[in-house]
């Protein structure tokens, strides 16, 4: 919002004219509102939230759409738009946005489904707790999201990036009592958060070969990076955050388990939309990153998640976990699509992220109207629900025939592309894992309506919500469309693509290669059914020879390592002894007092200046020196006495005295201070000794031996730190405070108080602050000590 | 049980003691004294009171909260800290106003004093919050 009040201003200010001539209204502008009008909408959410349990939903559902249609007119009126704001100027940092036909294929996915979840949110978070929050999050998700995908400046993007994962972290953990759930936002907030600093060195490393943060000379400057030495370290931090964040092996491990989430954060940011940040990003760097190494590592590792997804689907039973896996394994494809770095893997890619987003979308919308109407979430447990819930059936069909890549459904294009294009690729084992990987979706793709839908009847009696079936049929009513009408798209892709190229797939147009290898998969896909309980028990069984060698085993010793280090530091470090903090803090100060000394070799340790007392040696002198040779006694005293509370009295009669020394010399301000404090001292000091034994513990010979030897150091040190400021004393600095100005510029004639409350007026507000937070502290302290 | 001596003094020094740590935090500025001092010999007689009288006695004459002393200290600080900017000054100067009363005659009132106010709460009620807590008191502090 302040954005646009900026955006507004500075228009108003460049172009006075047009504005008057009601003719121009900066595209820009426009631009700005499709990005705020989310961030506007969690800010407004916790309120919406009191006008009624659906209110915040249907305004979601109003924002999305509003950001999705924004950017479609913008883009069918203007084509690319740019918006240019200074941000941090001296760093070489921009608010830059961008649209053009990559980020609005992107940002109509992030909106239009959003806007959709929103919708399908009202009826499933009516009767939720965590509803307000949610809401909250879900705005900001949807913002950042939006900002990532039109960001024109690495910075920029990175910070979106991280907001993404942030947002993702609190709707993972929105039932904070729940250890499930608080474990889940943890794991998904340490791996996507690796990916983040990953990115941000790979960012960091990319703009320094660059030298600059605009995303545009960044991706034109492709044969600089390949060429310079940094580019191997950038390609594999790229990676990794790319991996992280769309939860590729070995860091997949993190989606499942974020399926405690509700439905409807499962269905936009774990399948539709943050999990697509990382294939975005592989989209928008290719140009940039692309060389030999780029499919040698992005290749295998997407396809093999492909497959470790799939048999994982197949293998879990929970609707969420499925889809989950399911998830995983689709954007294995898609990783692939991009390693593959041809012009029709980039466009399989594109098409099938638009796919997936409607078809994942749609399931999971299924998955949540199954398991809000019935309660259940074991896909072993339900059955037959045709008749109970059809719309939501009729939904789940299209989806999931669309995921097993069967025409005319939209997944069947970008899958045939897909496979299209591994066979081009000329590696052998690419089309055949690829195959595979097909064979896995298609069977439990079709599982997972089967089983649902179809057979007998399992699974209490239901009633269909049907303002949960309509949003899922809407999506698969697109999943449709898709595939008959890929026309609607194909030009915004062949549009993202390099000049000039073109990506046009259609239903008529077979590729002989592509189809034998769909016939194949399909193939396969209805073996593994005819033989699901057996394929699932077996893999059941290998999984558990294989529990310890997983990811996940992996993650778990790394956190109970870190947890059990911080243990011990902690029971090491706070063992409660009084004796051991004080021992610590004192040898602290001797050491910062003593070291300094080390380097100032030849000069000599305790300066042998003669501190002269002021005036001549008269009755106050002598004062002064009964008064010191008294305090050396009573700090003697102190050490020697074993009674605890004639140790005190003797360290109170030393600060009487020191307030004595600070009147001879001509310090009343200071002996009032050290008078007044040191009272104080005396009662609390007396007050807490009455709690405590009246006996000093008797130290043993050795423990005295050590403190003594403390204690020499301390002395040594601030000895010399002390005795060098007595001999250099410089009288500018009293000239200065003393100058002639000092009344009418701070009309006070006490230099001791000017300084403490004008020269020095930051200081003081600290010690205040310090004191006043002391009392606070030890106030709580006590406190807790009486109740627990 | 504490002599009828102690308990005359003390009242006595109680309104003195705090009579002269006002003197000596308006006349800081220009004389020995000021905001710390002044906070010390205001918490030192207070304390004096809860050591001559016990604590039950003096919270029932004198029902206050002492960390919210300190934390109105510290807000007049801050209040202090920031005034010159709504004068167009950096942080911290000093604002010198010259008034005329009637009786005194010419009166130099300097923001630096309110700041010293400041100082004086927070170190009231810090030393008071914690000679309290230390003896144990349950209500207050």
């Amino acid at each position: 919002m302040p954005l646009i009040y900026l955006y507004a201003s500075r228009l108003l200010l460049r172009a006075p004219n047009s504005l008057v001539d009601g003719m121009a209204v900066d595209v820009g502008l426009w631009l700005l509102i499709a990005l705020s009008l989310p961030f506007l909408f969690a800010i407004l959410a916790p309120i919406l939230g009191r006008l009624g349990p659906r209110v915040p939903g249907w305004v979601g559902l109003g924002a999305g759409v509003a950001s999705f249609l924004i950017l479609l007119v913008l883009w069918g009126a203007e084509g690319e738009v740019r918006v240019d704001l200074p941000w941090i100027p001296s760093a070489g940092i921009a608010f830059a946005l961008r649209l053009n036909p990559l980020s609005l294929l992107f940002g109509l996915i992030a909106t239009g489904m959003g806007a959709l979840i929103f919708g399908y949110s009202a009826s499933y978070m009516a009767r939720e707790r965590v509803a307000g929050p949610f809401y909250l999050y879900m705005g900001l998700f949807m913002g950042a999201m939006l900002g990532l995908i039109l960001a024109g400046d690495l910075i920029l993007l990175f910070l979106f990036w991280e907001l993404t994962t942030l947002s993702s972290f609190l709707l993972i953990g929105l039932e904070k009592g729940e250890k499930r759930s608080t474990d889940a936002a943890l794991k998904a907030l340490l791996l996507t958060g690796l990916g983040g600093i990953a990115l941000l060195l790979a960012f960091l490393a990319l703009a320094s070969v660059v030298g600059s943060f605009d995303l545009e000379l960044v991706l034109g400057a492709g044969d600089q990076v390949v060429a310079s030495g940094l580019y191997v370290p950038i390609l594999l931090l790229f990676v990794v955050a790319v991996l992280a964040k769309s939860a590729q092996f070995p860091f997949h491990i993190w989606l499942p388990d974020a399926m405690v989430a509700p439905t409807p954060v499962s269905a936009y940011l774990h399948s539709a939309a943050m999990v697509k940040a990382g294939i975005f990003l592989l989209a928008l760097f290719l140009p940039v990153l692309v060389s030999d190494l780029w499919i040698l590592v992005l290749l295998p590792l997407g396809i093999g998640t492909m497959i470790l997804g799939g048999l994982q689907a197949i293998r879990a039973t929970d609707l969420k976990r499925i889809l989950a896996y399911s998830t995983i394994s689709q954007l294995g494809l898609l990783a692939s699509s991009f390693a593959l770095a041809t012009v029709l893997g980039q466009g399989a890619g594109l098409l099938h992220t638009l796919n997936h987003a409607v078809m994942k979308g749609a399931l999971f919308l299924v998955a949540g109207a199954v398991i809000y109407a019935t309660g259940m979430n074991d896909i072993r447990e339900l059955g037959g629900l045709r008749r109970a819930m059809p719309l939501t059936a009729i939904a789940c069909g299209l989806a999931a025939l669309s995921l097993a890549g069967v025409p005319p459904l939209g997944g069947f294009l970008s899958k045939e592309a897909f496979f299209e294009a591994t066979w081009e690729s000329g590696l052998l084992w690419a089309p055949i894992l690829g195959v595979i990987g097909g064979g896995l979706t298609f069977a439990y793709a079709w599982n997972f309506f089967s089983r649902l839908f179809l057979g007998p009847r399992r699974g209490g009696v239901v009633v269909e919500p049907k303002a949960l079936a309509i949003p899922a049929l809407i999506l698969g009513a697109l999943a449709l469309t898709l595939g008959i009408f890929p026309g609607l798209v194909t030009g915004l892709i062949s549009g993202a693509l390099s000049p000039g190229e073109v990506f046009a797939p259609s239903l008529l147009q077979w590729n002989v290669p592509a189809a034998i290898m769909s016939l194949l998969s399909a193939f396969l896909g209805l073996l593994l059914i005819w033989r699901y309980a057996d394929t699932r028990a077996l893999l059941q069984r290998i999984a558990r020879g294989l529990r310890r060698v997983t990811p996940n085993r992996a993650y778990g010793a790394f956190v109970g390592g870190v947890q059990g280090a911080g243990q011990r530091m902690a029971l090491a470090t706070q063992n409660g002894s009084l004796r051991r903090y004080s021992l610590v803090l004192f040898i602290a100060v001797g050491a910062a007092l003593l070291l300094p000394l080390i380097p100032l070799q030849g000069a000599p340790l305790l300066i042998d200046t003669v501190v002269t007392l002021p005036g001549p040696a008269s009755l106050r002198t002598v004062a002064l020196a009964i008064v010191l040779v008294a305090m050396i006694v009573f700090a003697v005293l102190a050490a020697v006495l074993r009674t605890t509370l004639h140790a005190v009295l003797s360290l109170s009669g030393m600060g009487f005295l020191l307030a004595m020394a600070f009147m001879l010399l001509n310090a009343p301000d200071l002996a009032m201070t050290q008078v007044l404090v040191e009272l104080v001292l005396l009662v609390i000091f007396l007050i807490v000794i009455y709690k405590l034994p009246l006996r000093a513990i008797k130290p043993s010979p050795r423990r005295r031996a050590s403190d003594l030897l403390l204690a020499l150091g301390i002395l040594i040190g601030i000895t010399a730190v002390v005795n060098p400021s007595l001999a250099t004393f410089d009288s500018s600095v009293a000239e200065f405070y003393l100058g002639p100005d000092l009344v009418n510029e701070t009309g006070g004639t006490n230099v001791v108080n000017v300084i403490i409350t004008d020269f020095r007026g930051f200081d003081t507000l600290g010690e205040i602050s310090v004191i006043a937070l002391a009392a606070l502290a030890l106030y709580t302290l006590f406190r807790r000590r009486r109740r627990g | 049980m504490v002599s009828v001596v102690a308990r005359v003094v003390t009242t006595t020094v109680l309104y003195v003691g705090i009579l002269f740590s006002i003197s000596l935090l308006l006349a800081g500025h220009n004389s020995p004294g000021g905001g710390f001092i002044a906070g010390a010999m205001t918490a030192s007689a207070f304390t004096l009171l809860y050591v001559v009288f016990g604590r039950e006695y003096v919270e029932t004459r004198f029902r206050i909260r002492f960390r919210s002393i300190s934390a109105l200290g510290l807000a007049i600080a801050v209040f202090f800290l920031l005034l010159p900017l709504a004068f167009g000054l950096p942080l911290l100067s000093s604002l010198i106003w010259t008034i005329q009363l009637p009786l005194l005659g010419e009166v130099k009132l300097v923001s630096a004093v309110g700041f010293d106010v400041g100082i004086y709460l927070a170190v009231v009620g810090a030393i008071l919050t914690i000679v309290r807590r230390s003896a144990g008191g349950e209500s207050l502090g």
